[in-house]
């Protein structure tokens, strides 16, 4: 039975360096981009996800952790949806499905 | 210059300093020298840092122009360069799975190119 806090750990470390990924999309549009409070958000959400993925992987296998990575781009698909208004469209879909199973083929 | 080049193309290159910034952690991490507690501080160390740094930087310049859902797919590409190093440089064992694995990262990378043309 997998760890459940490491999977847990590392589905939030996902969900933050998506929402990181967002802020810095909004960083990148604002003046004075490097000096923004959303780069400064988008940084710190990052690294706190970053530090979550090593606590993750230092309880759990990486060939069980890693997998979980993929996640972060299907949530930034949706963010960017929701919250950037950007079109999903089938090819962007395509290349999601095709990065996370590729992602867990490559670490196992 | 930086600017002319397309977004994409941009990421792209971020990946090759995030791939050499993890890279350099490794070889960095149990390398003789300076230690803060359990943290390493030798020029291999500080060389990923500042590779991190620029990564975020094009990756930044890159977002100005181009859509969040095309470009950041394109970093998966990094754990293809990582995986390139450690199975060919560093003779890291790998199996045929993993092989396919790296191919449908990529492929999955060039559709996403597809993605930005259909809006």
């Amino acid at each position: 039975m997998a760890d459940m806090v490491a999977l847990s750990l590392a589905i939030a470390s996902t969900i933050m360096a998506a929402t990181g990924m967002l802020f810095f999309k909004k960083a990148a549009g604002a003046k004075k981009t490097f000096f923004s409070r959303e780069f400064f958000i988008g940084g710190f959400l990052f690294v706190l996800g970053t530090i979550l993925m090593i606590l993750a992987l230092k309880r759990e296998e990486l060939s069980l952790v890693f997998p979980i990575t993929s996640l972060t781009y299907i949530w930034v698909m949706i963010f960017s949806k929701i919250h950037l208004n950007e079109k999903i469209n089938k090819w962007k879909i395509l290349s999601v499905v095709f990065i996370a199973i590729g992602i867990i083929l490559a670490v196992q | 210059m930086v600017l002319a080049m397309k977004n994409e193309a941009l990421v792209v290159i971020a990946t090759l300093f995030t791939a050499a910034a993890q890279l350099s952690f490794k070889l960095g991490a149990n390398a003789q020298g300076v230690y803060i507690g359990p943290f390493p501080v030798n020029i291999t160390v500080i060389a990923g840092f500042l590779a991190y740094g620029i990564a975020a930087m094009l990756f930044l310049f890159a977002l100005r122009g181009g859509q969040l859902s095309v470009l950041y797919p394109i970093w998966s590409l990094s754990f293809v360069w990582v995986f390139l190093v450690s199975s060919l440089l560093l003779k890291e064992t790998v199996t045929p799975l993993n092989w396919a694995g790296i191919l449908l990262i990529m492929a999955g990378v060039s559709l996403v190119g597809r993605g930005a043309k259909n809006g």
